[in-house]
């Protein structure tokens, strides 16, 4: 177990969501190839895995991001945390 | 003199009155104003056309009649619709004369048209301007991005439909960055404000590096003057000005806007947007699920691939020269076990005793240092899938488990199947490679591809002694 965390966290984990489905995508054609040696194969199942781990987590991440675009000039614009007030309210 | 034109100058004779032209039209004039102060009429329109200074002048007809009528600006601009010739209308005015002419005409004061209302000719017109200018068609669409990270709503921050539309995206695709763009969306000044709106979800977002990756515009249900913004021309030029994809979802399943028509896709409603949007990220939900069971399955067809490979190689080797390659393989073995063995210790109990496990196995092992390099890889393969099925979750640990199985079944087994036998002292289970591991009288384990053999050693013969 603690090998296999140490070889999970000193690999590089994927920078944002898009970027993890996109090597994901290539760790699967990859395999598909066939040309992938033994130990890359296992290797590239280990990434894989834990990278649709990361993909799930982020998918399923109860994080509600609302905000909203505040200022009416262009130059002032910036964004804000939307507060529903009436969110209780509702159903 | 000045008298002479107010009114008919009285004749000595007192016989009828002599008016001067002037003087009749003026008197004609105040009448028909007084009994037609506010008349309405019914007609079709002809001869409309209007001036720089706004005024609009037409005729009014039946099937055998005609009068000639004036819309002033100060009332026309009011007119939400542009009056066509062919047009039947109800029009509100009053009755008046043009004195120089001689000639009765109606001043309009507000217009209606008959059979559709004047929403609809505004709709209609508008919508066949728009159209000739290529602003609807297909060519212009966009295909919406199936997944958009950041989505830009366009509506009222009290209305609704905001409240659906996070609602929904909030259950269904939490991973949604949502900005909120207020805008009026009913009343005076709603379209400009729309305008404005997706001007800034566009260009503003784009402009603080937040750039959305689609902009819903819209408002829930409402009457047919409630959602008119979304029909308003400054709108529907906003909308086409956008560079980022826009969603149009106005009001309730029936209605049709403008801003639809513009928009790079419509939705029946609010709600519906965003379920759109949510349906994207579904789908990629369920691809992705699928993705431990595609890479275990490739993976392990890459292991058995290799595996087949190695052990044809082993085989053949075997045939050729059987006295060498078992030689080999008892080198081979030997310090793969050494190898094995001192790993094992450092490991934990679990994997102590599955390496206990495919110890025996890996003894069977081919000669080739390639498959002994196979070997260690698949119990490595074989520790790290049960590592994976212990973190994953219930449904993937099961495919894990039936995968391990499989690899297991692939494993060298399949050597001793060929007649090769491994010896075990029984004490220690320990694999015997020399004959003096075992002494005269000790009890003694032989593997087989089948079942097993406890055998007592009678006789113990060194290297060339016997053979």
């Amino acid at each position: 177990m603690n090998a296999a965390k140490k070889s999970a966290s000193s690999k590089k984990g994927p920078e944002n969501f898009e970027e993890a489905l996109e090597r994901l995508e290539e760790i699967v054609e990859e395999l598909e190839g066939g040309e992938a040696p033994l130990e890359g194969a296992v290797g590239l199942y280990e990434e894989g895995v834990s990278l649709f781990r990361y993909c799930r987590e982020q998918l399923d991440s109860a994080q509600k991001r609302v905000e909203e675009l505040a200022g009416e000039a262009e130059e002032v614009l910036s964004l804000r945390s939307f507060e529903d007030e009436d969110e209780e309210e509702e159903e | 003199m000045s008298a002479d034109l107010l009114g008919p100058s009285a004749a000595a004779d007192a016989g009828p009155p002599v008016y001067t032209v002037s003087q009749l039209n003026s008197r004609v004039k105040g009448l028909l104003e007084e009994e037609f102060a506010q008349v309405l009429v019914e007609g079709e329109v002809t001869s409309w056309r209007t001036y720089p200074s706004g005024h609009a002048y037409f005729s009014v007809k039946d099937a055998t009649a005609k009068v000639g009528a004036v819309m002033f600006s100060g009332r026309r601009k009011f007119l939400r619709f542009e009056p066509e010739d062919g047009m039947r209308v109800l029009l509100k005015c009053r009755v008046t004369l043009y004195e120089r002419d001689g000639r009765f005409q109606l001043s309009v004061l507000s217009m209606e048209p008959l059979g559709e209302g004047a929403l609809e000719v505004a709709f209609r017109q508008l919508m066949d301007r728009l159209e000739k200018e290529g602003l609807f068609s297909p060519e212009r669409k966009r295909p919406l991005p199936t997944r958009p990270r950041r989505v830009a709503l366009v509506t009222s921050r009290e209305g609704a439909a905001l409240r659906d539309m996070l609602r929904v995206l909030s259950d269904r695709a939490p991973i949604v960055e949502v900005v909120l763009v207020h805008t009026l969306v009913q009343g005076k000044g709603a379209g400009e404000s729309i305008a404005a709106a997706l001007h800034r979800a566009d260009r503003g977002l784009r402009g603080i590096d937040r750039a959305a990756d689609l902009i819903i515009v819209g408002r829930g249900g409402g009457s047919r003057e409630d959602l008119w913004a979304f029909n308003e021309e400054v709108t529907v030029r906003a909308i086409v000005n956008c560079e980022t994809p826009v969603l149009s979802a106005v009001g309730h399943e029936i209605d049709t806007s403008l801003s639809d028509l513009a928009a790079d896709a419509a939705a029946p409603t609010p709600t519906a947007a965003t379920e759109v949007v949510a349906r994207g990220w579904r789908e990629l939900s369920r691809d992705l699920d699928r993705m431990p069971g595609t890479l275990l399955r490739l993976t392990e067809g890459r292991i058995a691939g290799l595996e087949a490979r190695l052990e044809a190689i082993a085989a053949e080797r075997t045939l050729r020269r059987p006295e060498d390659a078992l030689g080999v393989l008892a080198q081979r073995v030997d310090s793969l076990f050494e190898r094995m063995w001192r790993e094992a210790r450092h490991a934990e109990a679990a994997r102590l005793s599955r390496l206990r496990g495919i110890l025996p196995r890996l003894a069977a092992s081919s000669p080739g240092g390639a498959v002994r390099r196979s070997e260690v890889e698949l119990s490595d393969m074989m520790r790290r899938l049960r590592l994976a099925d212990e973190s994953g979750r219930e449904r993937k640990a099961s495919a894990l488990r039936t995968a391990a199985g499989r690899l297991e079944a692939v494993s060298p087994l399949a050597v001793l199947a060929r007649g090769y036998s491994l010896a075990y002292r029984e004490k220690d289970s320990s694999l015997l490679r020399r004959a003096e591991q075992a002494g005269v009288g000790e009890r003694v384990r032989l593997r087989l591809s089948e079942g097993m053999l406890i055998c007592w050693v009678e006789e113990s013969l060194r290297e060339g002694e016997g053979t």
